[in-house]
């Protein structure tokens, strides 16, 4: 092993109160972030594995190809491969080094070096503030890894082989980095309000094959960025809380617009309370809101008062609604067309759930940076690739694979295969169990013709199937897709036009706010909670086109 | 003596109707009934069952398994978690049946296969309310059965007012005899109209359900997901893409989704079914018939054959007064027309028109599933409480008369300067001294109590934020001060809240413990083994070196020390500390495991008993709770007011009386009228608060201390 000095100083924490998070560090993180942003599309990967439904984001590791990438799940215990989805819509089947399934990461290499993948430098300084990079769960074709700027929980005792991250918003395995780029270490299981995540110096302790690729850590090649805010000696204290997270917070939330243009909608008589955010874009009681989340019977609070709302149209191309209530002289919205660079520092106002009225919860603010303008239509990366399906739903039976059910409109639908047909061959190769499916399929491609010789009682019989594109569905509403993550999504995540892609971390109830920068403009209407750091946002010219629709005429009364 | 122990146990049985028979029958079942109670954990999502077999068959909710075949696991009052498998589900009656797969005894109780109940009865539910949370035995509830139920199906339900909110799905309801009668299914917005399939509706097609058969479709769109591939309102979805098929032909809408498909979210997908292949039972809503300009109440289009194109009105005009009142603004007009009911329009082109709306399918909502806990259904808004009226309950009353006559001079209302009744106080000394609740009268003028027909202003003294118990004093003769409970009452014991008039009655739900913060409360999670050692590891090293020993955990019973690297467990060596891990948490609490430890350069064999992992403290936010209890937040309070301050207090007695806030600072008593505690809080559908005795002994010394220093 590499001499690594392990020096894991955390530069500066206070405690709650103490620091006063200011304008000067936020513009030192956003210089970062901005630049960090230039540099994560050379050095990360959306990685996949066949079969799976899910992308995530792997780190390039060494000049000749290697990645370390969040462990996934493999459907049927073995060889279906790890995936590396370019921006073309390419995909490249990756060899596994290595996997750590209770580390939940995976040493992975690229077969032929890409030009365009550089390494990340690795580093053992851990500082108060952090970098973790996302993707979508269903990544889009071209899309880079966003950034989520994370803070500590606590300082790291000096020898310690563990940080925690005080947010439990990424799946194990998410690689951390510092604000220059720099790999510090990856995830682990989120607890209930805290990550921890192993230092790289411990994973490199653990896996012998990292020792000889991982570039050495010298002195020189550590950036000279403003990595993080400076923050004095005299705010060090100990830290039991979140103090970084809440005083910055405090910080974004007086950055916005004062009074904010935004009500509390709840739908009344709904079986779960289920409130949303919606903007007010007229003084007169107009208001924007998220169509798909609102029922028949709505409620609209603002400034501690209650108003009947109305809903008067809805607009299904960017599934906006048009909400009323009838009060006059409220703060509206202004919109400002600004596309920002990948990296700028974004926020929302969030009400933490409101239950009831008289549960009036402290509205607060979270911050999330840009990370790319998502063109309408722009198709998963999974759909693009070549991975290939028989159309078939098959469960593996003690005498062999069966077929459970066929998908409609499907060759296999078409050929005459039946339900309870056992599999036996796909051309020449024999199937026995599901992972021999998994790895005939894995090397073909849409449109390919297949024999596929089945038994059927006691009969042998052959079928000529062309192998189709697997339907991508989007994840459940409300499942921890990546391991124990509570977050709701929107029940409709799409499809928008031309969305702003940030990691503002929002549930299914925070959508309808104006998305603000740090000026306090509104850059956009966040319209779906995508993920727990992947959220979509109508631009300012398409929430005008609609309100111009939306004024038009009404629904039916 | 023993024969006397069953005859009592006997008559008291069917004719529980004095406080004092309840409270020891419903005191001596309540650990047994806690004990056959399991919580059902489903990836994503929890609800309840009850275990009625010894060798592991459970009754459930339908809506909890929701198939056959279904893999889960079984959250045991003892804590062992253990494999399952659902068998058969009615989603036409929401009974089911799953079975443990592990080999038993498993504690159970006896069921009922006829109508042995009626109207009238106490009966007992038990289930995990908001789901199983860390440190907590499913609650115990009572309640009067209202309505026994006469017809099949859902409308045959038990109702009572036993307290059950979501989680509780699946839980037993209980006679006083121990024996389940009925499974908790769903409840309307009022705390008082819980239902609960009834056994006998179960046991009709027990055998169908031992065979793993499934009756009806789920009645609401499926919120518990098997795996990642599955997706949200996949029921609607499939219904959609059928009749998409059929009205391909006929509808031009669905011929261009046909041609070009995409993904529609569940509105659009109703929307469209509703037109297709309307559902006569979906909720109604009125229109008229037309649609507006938004910034100005003129009509836009009439549609075709509606009321008002029948009644002549025409794109184009505008209307100015409704019912005679005149209208300038889109959204008045709107407001008005949502309430629906016949009304005049009068335009300004002189038209006149009375409009009957017709009724229409209303839109839908589709709410967002919450996290964690398996959504009571709530079927309807009905106010059942008439039929809790018809109940025999005065008889009950009337035997607590005289322990009425007990509280007149030592509970008495605070009202504010309208004279509204805002909180009660509770007498604790006869000079004048009363506690109360803090945060209610905080910030009220005028703020005065009510003794014996005369005012007398209020004077706070002291207030303890923690508790958010108030010392206040009136210049008033003749208050008695209550007499003080110091024993801790237990589960399932009757307590009673002093009324104007008469007792709200309820029990102890569960141990007294912390109320904790919004999202503070933590549910099981099944990545936490039950089992318990007690030693931490140092993290430096896989190998198992004992960092850190709890005190009074087995391994400090036993003598393992700090710096102990644990070499064997059960005879196998310990090669990491995930294999130890493993190995403990495969483990029950109560089992003896074998260690070998090295110490210096000794080897030393130990023997300790396992532990149930002791509660979390209370002491991490998590924001799957907060959802939670945002969401029971908001479902009990449809059912009527619930405290404005009602968590985070340091300990706090559990019961489940319907207290009105108005009564929170009225003392909580035992039959003999002493009093177990003061009660602080409503705080939901099945949860009131009270701060009990022994602490309240140390927060009166401290505010009776603060108030002398000023």
């Amino acid at each position: 092993m590499k001499s690594l000095i392990l020096t894991a100083t955390l530069a500066a924490l206070s405690s709650a109160g103490a620091l006063t998070w200011t304008t000067a560090h936020e513009q030192a993180v956003e210089k970062s972030t901005l630049e960090l942003a230039k540099q994560l599309p050379a050095q990360t990967a959306i990685i996949g594995r066949t079969g799976l439904p899910d992308t995530r984001v792997a780190v390039v590791v060494s000049e000749d190809g290697h990645l370390l990438s969040p462990y996934l799940r493999s459907i049927d215990g073995e060889d279906a491969p790890y995936l590396l989805y370019k921006p073309d819509g390419s995909r490249i089947k990756l060899t596994t080094i290595v996997e750590r399934p209770k580390r939940f990461v995976a040493l992975l290499k690229l077969e032929e070096k890409d030009p365009s993948l550089s390494p990340v430098r690795i580093s053992e300084v851990i500082d108060h503030t952090v970098a973790v990079p996302t993707c979508s769960p269903i990544a889009s074709l071209g899309e880079p890894a966003g950034i989520y700027v994370e803070h500590l929980e606590f300082p790291p005792p000096e020898d310690a082989t563990i940080f925690r991250l005080d947010s439990i918003f990424h799946g194990p395995g998410s690689p951390v980095l510092d604000l220059s780029g720099s790999l510090l270490g990856f995830t682990l299981k989120p607890r209930a309000s805290n990550t921890p995540a192993l230092m790289i110096s411990k994973l490199i302790g653990e896996i012998p094959e990292l020792d000889s690729i991982l570039s050495d850590l010298s002195e020189s090649n550590l950036p000279d960025l403003p990595l993080t805010p400076e923050i004095s000696n005299e705010e060090i204290k100990e830290l039991t809380d979140s103090p970084l997270r809440e005083s910055r917070e405090r910080f974004v939330q007086g950055t916005h617009p004062s009074p904010k243009p935004c009500v509390l909608i709840f739908n009344e008589g709904a079986q779960a309370t289920h409130s949303i955010i919606g903007t007010i874009v007229r003084q007169d009681g107009l208001i924007l809101t998220k169509a798909s989340e609102l029922g028949p019977d709505l409620r609209v609070r603002y400034g501690g008062k209650n108003y009947p709302g109305v809903l008067l149209a809805t607009d299904e191309k960017t599934d906006l609604a048009l909400v009323a209530i009838e009060a006059t002289g409220l703060p509206f919205v202004t919109w400002t067309d600004k596309i920002p660079q990948p990296g700028t520092t974004l926020a929302a106002p969030i009400l933490l759930q409101e239950a009831s009225e008289d549960m009036v919860s402290e509205p607060t603010s979270y911050t999330g940076t840009f990370t790319h303008l998502l063109a309408e239509k722009t198709p998963a990366v999974q759909a693009s690739s070549q991975v290939t399906s028989l159309g078939l739903i098959t469960e593996q039976i003690d005498s062999g694979v069966t077929i459970a059910a066929i998908k409609p409109e499907t060759p296999a639908f078409e050929s005459g295969l039946s339900p309870g047909d056992i599999i036996t061959k796909l051309n020449d190769a024999e199937i026995k169990r599901r992972p021999d499916l998994t790895r005939f399929l894995n090397n073909r491609k849409v449109g390919d013709e297949i024999t596929m010789t089945v038994k059927r009682g006691d009969e042998e019989m052959e079928f000529k199937v062309s192998l189709v594109s697997p339907k991508i569905i989007p994840p459940a509403t409300g499942i921890d897709i990546k391991g124990g993550i509570p977050m709701i999504p929107s029940v409709r995540r799409g499809p928008f036009p031309d969305v702003l892609a940030h990691t503002v971390p929002i549930n299914a109830w925070d959508c309808g706010s104006p998305l603000f920068d740090l000026k306090g403009r509104a850059l956009g209407l966040n319209i779906a909670a995508v993920s727990a750091t992947r959220t979509l946002a109508l631009l300012p010219q398409d929430v005008r086109d609609a309100l111009t629709r939306l004024m038009a005429e009404t629904r039916p009364f | 003596m023993k024969y006397f122990l069953i005859f009592q146990l006997f008559i008291g049985s069917l004719f529980a109707q004095t406080p004092k028979e309840l409270d020891r029958l419903v005191r001596r079942l309540a650990p047994d009934l806690v004990e056959a109670t399991v919580a059902v954990m489903l990836n994503g999502g929890s609800g309840s069952g009850v275990i009625v077999t010894p060798d592991g068959l459970v009754i459930t909710a339908a809506h909890v398994t929701s198939t056959p075949g279904k893999k889960m696991k079984v959250l045991l009052a003892d804590g062992r978690e253990l494999p399952a498998t659902s068998l058969g589900v009615d989603h036409e009656t929401d009974g089911a049946l799953l079975k443990i797969n592990a080999p038993g005894p498993f504690p159970f109780r006896p069921y009922v296969n006829k109508k042995t109940y009626k109207m009238g009865d106490w009966a007992i539910a038990t289930g995990h309310p908001g789901g199983p949370v860390v440190g907590r035995p499913s609650p115990v509830r009572l309640g009067r059965i209202t309505e026994a139920g006469t017809k099949s199906g859902f409308s045959d339900a038990i109702t009572t007012s036993a307290t059950v909110i979501s989680g509780d799905s699946g839980g037993p309801l209980y006679n006083l005899k121990g024996e389940v009668i009925g499974i908790n299914s769903n409840i309307s917005g009022s705390w008082r109209v819980n239902k609960h399939v009834p056994l006998p509706a179960i046991t009709a097609r027990w055998d169908a359900l031992m065979n793993s058969e499934s009756f009806g479709r789920p009645t609401q769109p499926q919120q518990q997901f098997d795996d990642m591939f599955d997706e949200p309102y996949a029921e609607l979805r499939e219904r959609f893409e059928e009749a998409l098929e059929k009205h391909g032909k006929d509808d031009s809408e669905a011929a261009a989704l046909l041609a070009r498909p995409r993904l529609l979210d569940p509105h659009h997908m109703q929307a469209l079914l509703d037109r297709w292949e309307p559902d006569p039972e979906a909720d109604k809503a009125p229109r008229y018939g037309f649609t507006l300009e938004a910034r100005a109440p003129r009509l836009k289009s009439v549609l075709p054959g509606s009321p008002a194109d029948k009644a002549g009105l025409a794109s184009g005009d505008v209307i100015t007064s409704v019912n005679g009142e005149p209208i300038t603004r889109t959204i008045s007009l709107a407001l008005t027309m949502k309430k629906g009911g016949e009304l005049l329009f009068t335009t300004g082109n002189g038209k006149i028109v009375s409009l009957k709306p017709e009724k229409v399918i209303a839109r839908r909502h589709f709410p967002q599933p919450i996290a964690g806990v398996i959504e009571m259904m709530v079927t309807d808004s009905g106010e059942g409480d008439s039929a809790t009226d018809r109940i025999p309950a005065k008889e009950f009353q009337a035997s607590l008369t005289d322990l009425r006559e007990q509280f007149a001079k030592s509970v008495v209302p605070l009202k504010n300067k309208e004279g509204r009744t805002i909180v009660s106080a509770t007498v604790i000394h006869e000079i004048g001294q009363l506690l109360t609740k803090a945060s209610e009268i905080e910030d009220v003028e005028g703020l005065t109590l009510t003794f014996e027909g005369r005012d007398y202003p209020v004077e706070i003294k002291a207030v303890d934020k923690d508790y958010d118990l108030a010392l206040i004093r009136v210049e008033a003769s003749g208050l008695v001060p209550v007499g003080w409970e110091p024993k801790e009452p237990k589960v399932g014991q009757l307590v009673l809240t002093p009324t104007s008039r008469n007792f709200l009655t309820g029990v102890i739900t569960q141990p007294a413990r912390v109320a904790p913060k919004k999202g503070y409360e933590l549910n099981h999670t099944s990545e936490e083994p039950s089992a318990y050692l007690g030693v931490t590891f140092s993290p430096e090293s896989t190998a198992p070196l004992i960092e850190t020993v709890e005190i009074g955990s087995p391994a400090d019973k036993v003598g393992l020390l700090e710096g102990d690297q644990i070499l064997k467990f059960e005879g196998s060596p310990v090669k990491d500390l995930e294999s130890l891990a493993d190995g403990i948490s495969k483990r029950s609490p109560g089992e003896k495991v074998a260690l070998v430890v090295k110490r210096g350069k000794n080897e030393i064999t130990f023997k300790p008993i396992l532990d149930l992992r002791p509660p979390t403290a209370a002491g991490s936010f998590d924001r799957s709770a907060s959802q939670r209890d945002g969401a029971l937040s908001s479902l009990s309070a449809r059912g009527g007011d619930l405290s404005k301050r009602r968590t985070d207090f340091p300990r706090c007695l559990y019961h489940d009386q319907p207290l009105s806030p108005l009564l929170t600072g009225a003392p909580l008593v035992n039959l003999k009228g002493d009093v177990v505690g003061i009660n602080i809080a409503r705080a939901l559908r099945h949860r009131s608060l009270a701060i009990p005795t022994a602490d309240i002994d140390t927060v009166v010394t401290k505010l009776r201390r603060k108030a002398g220093r000023r």
